[in-house]
């Protein structure tokens, strides 16, 4: 009897240690397949649950965009906007329909209209800084949050004139994600269009279009590449070296501007 | 009405002497502290997230203080049986109640005017105010709040434990803060009697989410109308009244 | 003399759920001015439910109850009252000072007058040291005479204790019996009630045996002891009445 206990005892140690090694193995080699690196430690601890932080942190971005309103509005209605403060006819139709008749002795439902504000505004100008915070954070939370980057690096680079900021953040964000089509296409883009760096635009969408290959995208996303691409090798005088990807954007996209830059670079093939 | 102060006065001194409302007053600072000192890509001027976490803490912590304090007033005094000396003096239940209930309020509103002082001088370091009217009036709804959180809080505990009472209360301010507007949508799209129904329900629970203006103030809306503002306070007091004799009506007939 | 407690087929019933339990049968009790009474029984007697009613906490089931003339559920009847619970339990975030400030404030007591007495009474008990120190820190004996000191704040006429010895050193026993004696000569009434057999017989006018929700017997020691054989004590009496009802 006390052989067997020992025996018993030895065998659910062994299967412990191997157990522990085991799960051990798995934790490397999902921390590895992490970009967690420059992660602060109390945000690791989030696991899984930092994805949806940072998304989150996005959504927040995207409230304080339209003034802390939520847009159900303007998706169910498919009004115009207006900037805060402008008296816009739009914006005025939108309120209006976005209220339901109440009864002027439903006392209660008046008063919730007149606290809640949902009116639909966009932020303007200056005030735009105003959603930073938030698309930085869901950066911050999770580095493999691809559009936090991006689109940080667009206001930034598009709405804020903080260009240099804009490329910094996004080679950043590159850093942690080396493999990321769509940071290389957003650093290319603002290289081809907020500094006419056609250089080092080509050099980005290039690795942007190469990436693109080894993961499923549609048609829609390889324009935004190309159309950048070709752009920058016309801007560096090397066309001939756009016309395969004319040829190939006016397949996927058959019309008369491709057309006329296919007939105009034919001859220097 | 000097009985009513005297008990009143002991939460005020138990609210100086124990250590949570420190806790939060420390905890409200580093936080609004480090989020004025973050810098992001030498943009100046971003102040709206902080406004945002501002007012949320600031209404938060004030919650959860006129909660706790309001929540814990009946059933501790009944545990630890100090209920009986109190009981044995010349007061009728109702100033008990009252005595309570003023307690709550004045731990509440000592702690939301520290909180939100602190908060507006955030607010002002940030950037110019935008609406001092609409402060005034985040001011007045979260006094009202608080006199609406501390009367919720009172009724309960003249018949649940304070665990019981504090869980039942967060879940309310989050059920009717957070989805006030899906409740309403769902009372619009029904019909018939479950209308009436949702209707009758609409009335009866307390609308937290009058007080909310934190979107209003994050992001410099206009301030509210003056019949809106005159509206809550009414609405406030009506219901205050309601729960408060409620609570007496049930502490009347309680046995000890 | 003038009756300043009046009990008639005094009943109370606690009922939770389906279970009742009685725990007072019918009591007639009275305590006239002046007079130390003392209260005993074994526990579960209905002493605390007793008193409870005689403060108006609890509403009599049958019966009639008058203090000064006047339901105990009135609150202007217990402006002349004082009470010292069995559990000495105050709230701990509080000095004594403050505490009896509060209570003094709720009996309405002016403010210089309040000033004064919370002194004396301090002094009285003996924490006249301890005035201004948090009562978390406090001893249960501290507690037990804070707890008195609270009950006189309104220099009451009927002085209520349950159980006033518990918790107390055999000096402070001492000193509480000389102060319970010291109240006598001032005119005034109290109602005391205890385990402590030889305290009660030291310091009562006349005694209450109360056991099961009857009271047994009342009358002065020398009522109560003077039909039995010389020599017998209280205690003797005591456990000989309750054995027979139990």
């Amino acid at each position: 009897m006390k052989k067997n206990n020992i025996a018993l005892t030895f065998v659910c140690l062994a299967a412990i240690v191997l157990m522990s090694m085991k799960i051990d193995l798995y934790n490397c080699v999902y921390a590895e397949a992490q970009p967690v690196n420059d992660v602060p430690v109390f945000l690791r601890f989030l696991g899984e649950g930092r994805s949806i932080i940072s998304s989150m942190s996005i959504l927040q971005a995207d409230l304080y965009w339209h003034g802390g309103v939520g847009h159900f509005f303007e998706e169910h209605q498919g009004v115009g906007v207006a900037g805060v403060g402008e008296d816009c006819e739009a914006c005025k139709h939108s309120d209006k329909h976005s209220r339901p008749e109440v009864s002027p002795f439903n006392i209660l439902f008046r008063i919730s209209q007149e606290i809640d504000v949902t009116e639909h505004i966009h932020l303007q100008d200056s005030q735009i800084k105003e959603i930073v915070p938030w698309l930085y954070y869901a950066a911050e939370i999770d580095p493999g949050n691809i559009q936090a980057y991006t689109l940080t690096g667009f206001y930034l680079a598009d709405r804020l004139g903080k260009v240099s900021q804009g490329i910094a953040f996004l080679k950043e964000g590159l850093r942690k994600n080396p493999d990321s089509w769509e940071i290389n296409a957003e650093i290319g883009r603002i290289y081809f269009q907020r500094l006419k760096d056609h250089e080092q635009a080509v050099r980005f969408l290039s690795e942007a279009w190469n990436l693109m290959q080894k993961v499923p995208h549609d048609k829609f996303q390889e324009r935004f590449v190309l159309s950048f691409l070709v752009y920058s090798y016309e801007g560096m005088g090397q066309e001939k070296k756009a016309l395969p990807f004319y040829e190939y954007l006016n397949k996927l996209f058959p019309n008369d501007v491709f057309d006329k830059k296919i007939k105009r670079f034919s001859p220097l093939k | 009405m000097r009985a009513i102060w005297a008990i009143a006065g002991g939460m005020i001194k138990e609210l100086i002497r124990k250590k949570d409302f420190y806790v939060l007053l420390i905890f409200m600072l580093v936080i609004l502290g480090v989020l004025s000192a973050q810098t992001f890509f030498q943009i100046e001027g971003i102040s709206r997230y902080v406004r945002d976490f501002g007012y949320s803490m600031v209404m938060l912590f004030s919650f959860i203080i006129s909660i706790t304090f309001a929540a814990k007033q009946i059933p501790v005094e009944i545990e630890s049986r100090t209920i009986y000396p109190l009981l044995a003096k010349p007061l009728s239940r109702y100033k008990i109640i009252l005595g309570k209930f003023c307690g709550s309020m004045a731990v509440s509103v000592v702690s939301f005017t520290v909180f939100y002082a602190i908060f507006i001088s955030f607010y002002t370091a940030g950037g110019e105010i935008e609406s001092l009217s609409l402060l005034g009036q985040g001011f007045i709804f979260g006094i009202l709040f608080l006199c609406m959180t501390s009367a919720f809080a009172i009724f309960l505990s003249v018949f649940m434990t304070m665990a019981a009472n504090v869980t039942l209360s967060f879940l309310f301010y989050m059920i009717i803060g957070g989805f006030s507007s899906s409740i309403k949508e769902i009372i619009f799209s029904s019909k018939g009697v479950v209308s009436v129904l949702y209707g009758i329900l609409y009335y009866l629970l307390p609308h937290f989410e009058f007080f909310d203006l934190r979107v209003r103030i994050t992001h410099a809306w206009d301030p509210l109308p003056a019949w809106v503002v005159v509206s809550v306070s009414v609405y406030t007091f009506v219901y205050c009244f309601m729960l408060l004799s409620a609570a007496d009506r049930i502490f009347r007939r309680k046995k000890f | 003399m003038q009756k300043i407690l009046s009990a008639k087929n005094l009943q109370y019933t606690y009922e939770s759920g389906k279970s009742r339990t009685e725990a007072l049968k019918g009591v007639d009790l009275s305590v006239e001015d002046g007079e130390i009474f003392g209260f005993i029984g074994p526990n579960g007697a209905g002493k605390t439910t007793a008193i409870k009613l005689l403060l108006g906490i609890l509403t009599p089931e049958k019966g009639e109850l008058t203090l000064f003339g006047q339901s105990p559920r009135e609150p202007k009847t217990r402006q002349k009252v004082g009470y010292m619970p069995e559990i000495a339990n105050y709230y701990k975030y509080l000095t004594p000072v403050e505490l009896l400030k509060i209570y003094g404030n709720i009996f309405g007591i002016n403010k210089d007058l309040l000033r004064e007495r919370v002194g004396k009474l301090l002094e009285l008990v003996g924490l006249e040291n301890e005035a201004n120190r948090l009562m978390r820190t406090f001893s249960k004996g501290m507690m037990q005479k804070v707890s008195f000191a609270q009950a006189l704040i309104n220099d009451p006429d009927l002085l209520i204790l349950d159980e006033p010895m518990g918790g107390l050193d055999p000096f402070s026993r001492m000193k509480m019996r000389e102060v319970i004696q010291d109240l006598k000569l001032k005119g005034k009434t109290i109602f005391f009630s205890s385990h402590e057999l030889s305290e009660v017989e030291l310091v009562s006018d006349r005694i209450g045996i109360l056991c099961k929700g009857h009271l047994l017997a009342t009358g002065t020691v020398n009522d109560l002891l003077g039909d039995k054989k010389a020599g017998q004590s209280l205690e003797n009496y005591f456990l000989n009445i309750i054995g027979e009802k139990i």
